[in-house]
């Protein structure tokens, strides 16, 4: 008798927090951690300079309130057995990156004893940052990442995003590897020139060299402070939900 | 006389109220438990869209590798005409054994592993099978908390009324979660 008296109330016990937990329970078994009062960087595993945090911060904060888009960034120490995809996903779920409606949140996880980087994008942006182009964006970085240069990777994989969000296709453009039969033709013709001035005894040309065009990530001027509508200070999710969209890779 | 004639009409009211309200919540859980299957479906279409892509692109290096091509075709086809869960899970077991396959004859091709677009494209199908498994996961959250709505008492007695009956879960076979061996015979 007692036995199964005890066995209902565990069954209720259960159930009742198969209730609790029936809210956004999707995926990590883990714990995920609460995000720190900044946000857009949490630095759990310690490996983000200072510079890098608030460039991170300033640009995702000024996004955020541009067009609601919340780019976050978090480095935990370890999984702790989680798949990264899970974790990700749990994670991007729970804070509610991005708006409610818009569904336009994208985390960028780095797991550094697991040696895992996942890009988690949001419903509202898998147009945008498709799963191909995250795993370019991640594989474009791995080189640093693997030199345990977490700094300058996520920093890297930080701003291909946000120059892809602000200019769609920008990307492609900056890492095509087709040959530009343009600049090509040019050298030449710079060649020949100078081929010529040098036989004519003359002067060589001035040669001109084609600097790599620098994008301004920033919307516009940030202006300090805070905007009003922000309780305690910090920000926080808009409610914006995540359907395992992205790319992972191991570095 | 009066009297009880109002309360007949009463009570009726009340029953039919509440008669109303079950059945329209019942309703609404049953089209929360479609929508997500819905999800799950646009998913798999995603990937069965992706597969002729990536198997192109790997023929272009191995030619020969007819069987694998066939099978990764035939658990497509298959894959298209699974409805149920069980079916989609047995479906997807054998699709994702055939492609499987397909990545480990791709290894050999060392050229092909470094080309950008067949990388993409392993992306793109890494990133669907994850997006499906979330599909799934939600699917099934919807339907524990419907299959536990539509058994629980009082709802149970509407849910029997109106024929509501409870859905079927994504189970995940074991044999679908382990990792397929390889043989090159």
């Amino acid at each position: 008798m007692r036995s199964s008296r005890r066995r209902i109330m565990s069954w209720i016990c259960l159930a009742l927090a198969d209730l609790m937990l029936a809210g956004g329970s999707v995926g990590a078994k883990t714990a995920i951690p609460a995000p720190t009062s900044q946000f857009f960087v949490n630095d759990f595993a310690g490996v983000l300079s200072e510079q890098t945090e608030s460039h991170i911060q300033e640009t995702s904060e000024s996004y955020s309130k541009a067009n609601e888009t919340q780019i976050v960034v978090t480095t935990i120490p370890s999984l702790d057995g989680e798949s990264i995809e899970d974790y990700a996903l749990a994670m991007g779920r729970q804070w509610g990156i991005g708006g409610e409606e818009e569904n336009n949140g994208l985390l960028i996880l780095l797991a550094v004893e697991d040696r895992e980087i996942r890009i988690e994008v949001g419903y509202g942006l898998e147009g945008t940052i498709t799963d191909g182009l995250s795993g370019r964006i991640i594989r474009g970085a791995s080189d640093l990442l693997g030199k345990d240069d977490y700094d300058a990777g996520i920093t890297q994989i930080y701003d291909d995003v946000v120059g892809e969000l602000e200019e769609p296709g920008s990307y492609e453009e900056e890492h095509d590897d087709s040959v530009n039969w343009l600049a090509v033709i040019l050298l030449v013709a710079l060649f020949l020139l100078f081929a010529y001035g040098v036989s004519h005894r003359g002067r060589g040309g001035p040669g001109g060299t084609a600097g790599r065009r620098y994008r301004g990530y920033y919307g516009g001027p940030y202006g300090g402070g805070m905007s009003g509508g922000m309780s305690g200070g910090g920000f926080s999710g808009g409610g914006g939900s995540f359907g395992g969209g992205g790319a992972s890779g191991k570095f | 006389m009066k009297k009880s004639v109002w309360i007949i009409i009463a009570v009726i009211a009340v029953v039919v109220l509440l008669c109303v309200g079950q059945y329209n919540s019942l309703v609404s859980g049953q089209e929360n438990v479609e929508s997500e299957m819905a999800n799950v479906q646009v998913q798999l279409q995603r990937r069965s869209d992706l597969i002729p892509n990536l198997v192109n692109t790997v023929k272009g290096y191995a030619k020969h590798e007819t069987e694998v091509y066939d099978a990764v075709s035939d658990a497509r086809a298959k894959m298209a005409g699974a409805q149920t869960p069980d079916e989609i899970v047995e479906a997807d077991g054998e699709l994702t054994q055939a492609l499987s396959r397909l990545f480990a004859v791709a290894e050999a091709y060392p050229q092909l592993n470094s080309n950008e677009n067949y990388l993409e494209l392993q992306d793109q199908l890494e990133g669907t099978e994850n997006r499906i498994s979330t599909a799934r996961r939600d699917y099934n959250e919807t339907v524990r908390k419907y299959n536990t709505k539509i058994r629980s008492f009082p709802t149970s007695i509407f849910a029997n009324i109106f024929g509501f009956e409870k859905y079927e879960l994504f189970q995940a076979t074991e044999s679908a979660q382990e990792v397929p061996e390889v043989n090159f015979d």
